[in-house]
């Protein structure tokens, strides 16, 4: 095993014998992943913060039934968050989704120019559009997949669901995205 | 990107072969806040056992009419195997629509709707559980949260109101 690894066994074993304080160092590992998932899920970095918050907490709160041999205490978080964002965030996404899409989708780009991590803005603001459209159900495993590396496996153990599910769920999400980002169509995917 | 993905999206000649790794590999990672920590860290002393969010318990008038009364019976009853049943009953005559939700639905709404009401107006669920230490609530009409007034033990949510708590 790594050290890293047994850097965070050690810390989990300190937070189950009671040290909130070794709590922060997992979070401060782990902030940054659930925090980009969760923006991801929520569409903006508000609801995101929450969200991500939100999944620490709980996460904390049942520490007891993070089983380690079923997957990383990271994986595990992230799916805590999917969970939140398919269950009671997701009021939140609808109410909010139609007043802040535009100003989040042009923070985004904004960000992605700055950052120098896309050479086209504008087809950043399209990818980040076609995938804030999928439903929730598919949005999730694909952001796990092809964002967070997750295997198949290690998605359906975070989810709770099987294999096939996760499957069946990541052919269509890739089928719809690829669909909405056909050279052609216009912007946010529509002909 | 994590490099082993792109390694296994790499074609012979080293150009990726998969799309939608190309595509999403160019999406922003903004970092997350710098104070996160210190707030998730500050709701762990606050709200240890927080389950919602403070605005579900806003009450309407008309699902504070329809739990007139309220009443928990839990019934355990060993079933083997460390599994006992527990019935959980709430009395709410006038309620249409009354589920429970807790630690054992994952605070999962929509997953133990409750029968009822009989001729008494008590609206019942069983439940499977091992033997354990649960937390929970009522939802009356989809919106009101209601805790059980006769539980033996209560904790508080960090917001001014209480789960209640059963031992298996």
């Amino acid at each position: 095993m790594t050290d890293a690894y047994n850097e965070e066994a050690q810390a989990i074993a300190a937070c189950r014998a009671g040290t909130r304080e070794a709590f922060a160092w997992l979070v401060d590992r782990h902030r940054d992943a659930v925090y980009q998932f969760a923006w991801r899920m929520c569409g903006n970095p508000s609801d995101a913060e929450d969200l991500a918050q939100e999944a620490f907490v709980r996460a904390f709160t049942r520490l007891e039934q993070y089983a380690p041999e079923r997957g990383t205490f990271r994986n595990w978080v992230l799916g805590i968050c999917a969970n939140l964002a398919r269950g009671q965030f997701r009021w939140r996404q609808r109410a909010r989704a139609m007043t802040r899409r535009f100003a989040e989708h042009e923070q985004l780009r904004i960000e992605a120019v700055e950052a120098g991590q896309a050479s086209d803005a504008g087809r950043v603001e399209d990818v980040s559009r076609a995938l804030d459209a999928l439903p929730v159900s598919l949005r999730v495993p694909v952001v796990l997949k092809y964002m967070e590396d997750l295997s198949v496996q290690e998605i359906a153990r975070s989810l709770g669901i099987g294999e096939s599910a996760v499957k069946m769920r990541l052919a269509r999400g890739r089928e719809r995205l690829l669909d909405r980002l056909k050279p052609g169509r216009g912007p946010g995917g529509e002909r | 990107m994590n490099m082993n993905h792109d390694r296994e999206k790499l074609g012979k000649d080293g150009s990726r072969t998969d799309p939608l790794v190309s595509l999403l590999s160019g999406l922003p990672r903004p970092s997350a806040p710098a104070d996160l920590t210190r707030r998730v860290m500050a709701r762990l002393s606050e709200a240890p056992r927080r389950r919602r969010r403070v605005r579900v318990w806003m009450w309407s008038p008309l699902a504070a009419a329809a739990a007139v009364c309220v009443v928990l019976l839990l019934i355990p009853h060993e079933r083997g195997g460390g599994i006992r049943d527990a019935v959980f009953v709430l009395h709410a005559p006038q309620a249409t629509r009354v589920e429970l939700v807790g630690d054992f639905t994952d605070w999962h709404r929509g997953r133990l709707p409750m029968e009822g009401p009989d001729a008494a107006g008590r609206w019942s669920a069983r439940v499977a559980l091992p033997a354990g230490r649960y937390e929970y609530l009522f939802l009356v009409e989809d919106e009101q949260w209601v805790s059980d007034p006769l539980a033996v033990t209560h904790r508080p949510d960090g917001f001014g109101h209480r789960n209640a708590v059963v031992n298996l």
